[in-house]
């Protein structure tokens, strides 16, 4: 049997087509290999990565001695993959019913992404909400543990503290000012993972999250609820509009509290109005009417130009002269001659302007600047305003600037740290402090990383009066309008405390410009106690208290018995000693 | 010349003076294979791993890539019987040719490939009636009848070529029977398995030219072929739609499953550049590459050893063929060519096949890497066929510059 071999091409071309193949594939195997490595090596590389998040935590805010006032708690947050949900409807229902949301409205957010790997659906859940939802059967729901930002003492020290967006991040406040401290840096790992997305092995650089560190505050949060309260109180009896209230310890310069009213949740901050969030003693410029007074009088005493005891005429309550026109007594008062410690107690403005004018502008308005009025005081919270201050050039029209400034008008507007600040200076010896809010920052082992309390608390201090003055200024002068007697503030009187200080009844100025509002006042009290060794400084100012209640509406009537029981609660709190009345006129003879 | 014709006629006397002159092809050839049956073990080993897989020694028969290794020495021992039996004596007998095994296996082959498709009988995976399950003792043995079919068809036309001899290019003789017994082997296969079908067409085609059947003699398929075509798949709208889709892509859910498959397989070989990442070191294997064990273990390859596998792998292939050449050429009977031409041809063409689909050159189909895949029944069967192919080459002429002995 013979076989005809030319059929046998038919094999040997398949064969050699087949040959060609695969040298063909060898081919395109190399330019693969060769060429396209790159490329497909980054596919892989994107595909492939899984990053596994590592969550920390923020820092907590805490009081000077160590109360929680802003904490980051675990919780848990609602998502969906939208792009795995196919039946919208189903999902929207099951959830809502869960989290008490609206089916309709979620349905049509989770259809309207349904391209997009992730949405939220509720953040910061509870646990049984976040159970419930982990025992649904839906595929693409998903529970995301994080930390959610609490405030344990709910709306005190709101203004101080700020608060954060939803993600944690400092917009205002402290939570703004310390965001470098409190801030977490949360890690990541960058895995390989298989087609599950279950990481293959360890390889890959893993980097743990950092949890924030904690700040420390002055602020002492029985103090600050002392002043919240009495704020309250105080705006609610007088019907006023609003009141801000400070408490700082002239030698350190610390805050030991600061609180507005009304005031906010920090926790539910973003729902509030913008306003209602502003911390207005730090932003807020205002006429500080005759709280102004005793830094004109401390001027004078520190150049020289009056006496305590020297006496003052005072025209009887109408002063008029070319160049700075008329000026009168609040509540047509007349006087005739006071002195210099008199000006101050009855509240002179003819006193204060005649003092002014003796300084001339120059050095009154030298020292208006020492005050540290017309400058930002430094203060290690965000947001804080400048106040106002004319400058020099522009007192002109003779005297009239220079005059109205001595009572706290015209060119000058403070704001509430300003006036506390530069009481304080007038308390402790004459030295203008730097107001401190953040005491520290501590690790989240409670390790010191930042200490701010100086040993010499006085470090940095520009010297802007005597320390005569400054004892002048407390004992003799700011102590006589607490008089029990015949003070402004008699109010603010408190037995064994000599607390000294200085009432303010300002006018509001219209928003033109032109002239002042009817009956619409800022009554204000700044005092500090005790007189013998200044401890604290506190000032309350009330806005718009409601005239017609026939309650009063003076500094003297409205505020000075918000400080009193203030720096009661403050000084018994602190253990400051409390001497009898004519021991502290001894003590003071003495250390002179 | 004369002598050397009368041996041609009497292969048994023949494989004793073979054995004094052994044709070098036979060997080379069982090294080849034998590194190629090593190189699968280690890479689908390799392609094998997992995360979260706990490994159970005892069940080891549950773990595809633990029973590869386990088939290596059982392809050896086939490989090595069938090398060492004359295919005269097992696989076709010339004076009864009829009552032969290869009859009796394509017979059974196509009463396996009508049960397949009885569901109940058949077991389907990934949608397609292809296997069959048997549970011996603890382990599950999967078996494809279209293997055995594969194999058995393209013999069966080797033979049957063999036994006509001239009478091949007889139509009736040769084209008919042959047409008729290949066309139902490849439609029952390309009712579940088009790739396979094709390759057997196109094999069992190669096998009648070279057998005798007059290439002129096929276009009498060409109106067969247009009707059945109008039939089943332009009348059937689905079907319809999935060459449209196919060439168009309307529809493309039908494609994209089988495109990400090519796609990752594709970059995995591009990523493992000229040196590969190093074996065991590949990632796409974690579920990135389907099939990575069976169908796709050459992506694996690519990623791990790089061109350098790649090149070693297929050199390998090109030199079985190179080496099956030969013995084509030297076979010493017209059977013995034939079936040299018909296995060559299978092992060959299913190798291109399945690198084409895993380096994106071809659309996907299941067709496995001969000697590579996972796969015990088509590995076993493969590992038959070349030990055929080596018998063959036993057998073989000795060139005739070279003394004979």
């Amino acid at each position: 049997m013979e076989v005809d071999r030319r059929n046998l091409w038919w094999g040997r071309i398949f064969l050699g087509v087949m040959l060609l193949a695969l040298l063909g594939v060898v081919g395109w195997c190399y330019y693969l290999q060769r060429y396209k490595a790159e490329y497909h090596r980054e596919k892989v590389r994107v595909q492939q990565l899984k990053i596994i998040p590592q969550t920390a935590r923020r820092g907590a805010i805490v009081d000077r001695e160590g109360r929680l006032l802003a904490v980051s708690c675990r919780s848990s947050s609602v998502w969906v993959d939208p792009s795995l949900i196919k039946d919208a409807e189903g999902v929207a229902g099951e959830l809502a019913k869960l989290l008490g949301l609206k089916q309709a409205e979620l349905a049509e957010q989770i259809r309207g992404r349904s391209t997009k790997r992730f949405m939220w659906i509720k953040r910061f859940v509870s646990e049984a909400e976040a159970e419930s939802v982990r025992g649904l059967k839906c595929g693409g729901v998903g529970i995301q543990e994080e930390y959610e930002r609490q405030y344990p003492m709910g709306s005190s020290s709101a203004h101080v503290l700020g608060f954060t967006d939803i993600d944690g991040r400092g917009l205002e406040g402290i939570e703004a000012a310390c965001e470098d401290y409190l801030a977490q840096r949360p890690g990541q790992w960058r895995l390989r993972s298989d087609a599950l997305r279950r990481p293959i092995g360890s390889q890959g650089d893993c980097e743990d999250g950092r949890d924030g560190k904690n700040v420390v505050l002055t602020v002492d949060t029985v103090i600050q609820k002392t002043v919240e309260k009495q704020l309250e109180l105080t705006v609610k009896k007088f019907h006023a509009e609003s009141a801000v209230g400070m408490v700082m310890d002239p030698r350190s310069g610390e805050i030991l509290a600061m609180a507005n009213y009304p005031s906010f949740k920090p926790g539910q901050a973003r729902q509030v109005d913008s306003a209602l969030r502003r911390n207005r003693v730090l932003t807020d410029p205002v006429e500080p009417g005759s709280t102004f007074k005793p830094f004109t009088v401390a001027s004078a005493l520190e150049g020289g130009y009056v006496s305590v005891n020297q006496e003052i005429f005072c025209h009887n309550g109408y002063y008029a002269g070319k160049g700075f026109g008329v000026i009168r007594e609040y509540d047509g008062h007349g006087y005739g001659n006071l002195s210099v410690a008199d000006v101050i107690a009855r509240s002179s403005n003819i006193g204060s302007a005649k003092i002014a004018q003796k300084m001339g502008k120059n050095y009154f308005f030298s020292m208006i600047e020492k005050f540290g009025f017309g400058k930002k005081s430094g203060i290690d919270l965000p947001g804080e305003g400048a106040g106002i201050l004319m400058p020099l050039e522009q007192w002109k029209w003779g005297q009239y600037a220079l005059t109205r400034a001595s009572y706290g008008q015209g060119p000058v507007a403070v704001t509430p740290l300003q006036l506390i600040r530069g009481f304080c200076c007038l308390s402790n010896g004459g030295r203008l402090i730097t107001p401190r809010i953040i005491r520290g920052v501590l690790d989240a082992d409670g390790t010191v990383v930042k200490n701010f309390v100086e040993a010499d608390s006085f470090k940095g201090a520009r010297r802007v009066i005597s320390e005569e003055v400054s004892r002048q200024m407390v004992t003799k002068v700011l102590k006589g309008v607490v008089d029990r007697l015949g003070g402004s503030a008699h109010n603010a009187y408190l037995e064994g405390y000599q607390v000294y200080g200085k009432t303010g009844t300002a006018n509001i100025p219209k928003k033109d410009g032109r002239g002042y509002e009817e009956n619409k006042y800022i009554s204000s009290f700044i005092a500090g106690a005790p007189a013998a060794d200044p401890r604290i400084c506190v000032l309350v100012m009330v806005r718009c208290p409601d005239r017609s209640l026939g309650l009063g509406y003076t500094g003297g009537q409205v505020a000075a018995p918000a400080v009193r029981e203030i720096i009661r609660d403050s000084v018994e709190y602190l253990g400051v000693e409390k001497i009898a009345e004519n021991e502290a006129a001894d003590r003071n003879i003495a250390r002179r | 010349m004369l002598t050397e014709s009368k041996t041609i006629n009497s292969p048994d006397q023949r494989g004793k003076t073979a054995e004094a002159h052994p044709s070098a092809l036979g060997g080379w050839l069982l090294i080849i294979i034998s590194t190629l049956l090593c190189l699968g073990a280690l890479m689908v080993f390799s392609a094998g791993a997992g995360i979260g897989q706990k490994l159970e020694i005892e069940r080891f028969w549950e773990f595809s890539t633990l029973r590869r290794i386990a088939f290596v020495p059982l392809a050896w021992l086939v490989l090595a019987v069938f090398s060492r039996v004359g295919y005269r004596r097992w696989l076709v007998w010339e004076n009864h040719f009829w009552l032969s095994p290869v009859v009796w296996f394509t017979a059974l082959s196509i009463i396996l490939l009508v049960v397949v498709l009885i569901p109940g009988f058949g077991h389907a995976m990934h949608g397609s009636f292809r296997w069959f399950k048997f549970k011996v003792g603890p382990a599950e043995i999967t078996f494809q009848p279209s293997e055995l079919a594969k194999w058995f068809v393209v013999m069966f036309l080797a033979a049957y070529a063999a036994y006509r001899g001239g009478k091949m290019r007889n139509f009736k003789v040769g084209f008919v029977p042959g047409c008729a017994v290949l066309g139902l082997v490849v439609a029952l296969i390309g009712k579940e398995d088009f790739g396979t079908a094709a390759l057997v067409g196109g094999v069992g085609m190669m096998v009648l030219l070279v057998g005798g059947v007059r290439w002129y003699q096929f276009l009498v398929l060409v109106p067969l072929i247009a009707g059945a075509f109008y039939l089943m798949v332009y009348r059937v709208d689905y079907r319809w739609a999935r060459v449209t889709g196919w060439l168009g892509g309307d529809d493309p859910n039908a494609v994209l499953d089988s495109s990400y498959q090519a796609r990752q397989s594709l970059t995995a070989i591009a990523s493992g550049g000229i040196w590969g990442k190093g074996l065991g070191n590949g990632t796409m294997k974690f579920g990135w590459v389907p099939e990575d064990t069976t169908d796709f273990v050459f992506a694996i390859i690519g990623e791990e050893l790089g061109f350098v596998g790649c090149a070693i792998v297929i050199g390998l292939f090109v030199v079985l063929m190179v080496c099956g050449i030969l013995i084509v050429n030297r076979a010493s009977d017209p059977l013995g060519m034939f079936l040299a031409v018909a296995i060559t041809g299978t092992i060959g063409a299913q190798a291109v096949m399945n690198l084409m689909v895993v380096t994106s050159l071809a659309p996907t189909k299941g067709i496995a890497l001969p000697f590579i895949s996972a796969g015990g029944s088509g590995l076993l069967l493969t590992a038959m066929a070349a030990g055929v192919l080596v018998n063959v080459a036993k057998h073989g002429r000795v060139k005739q510059k070279k003394p004979t002995g």
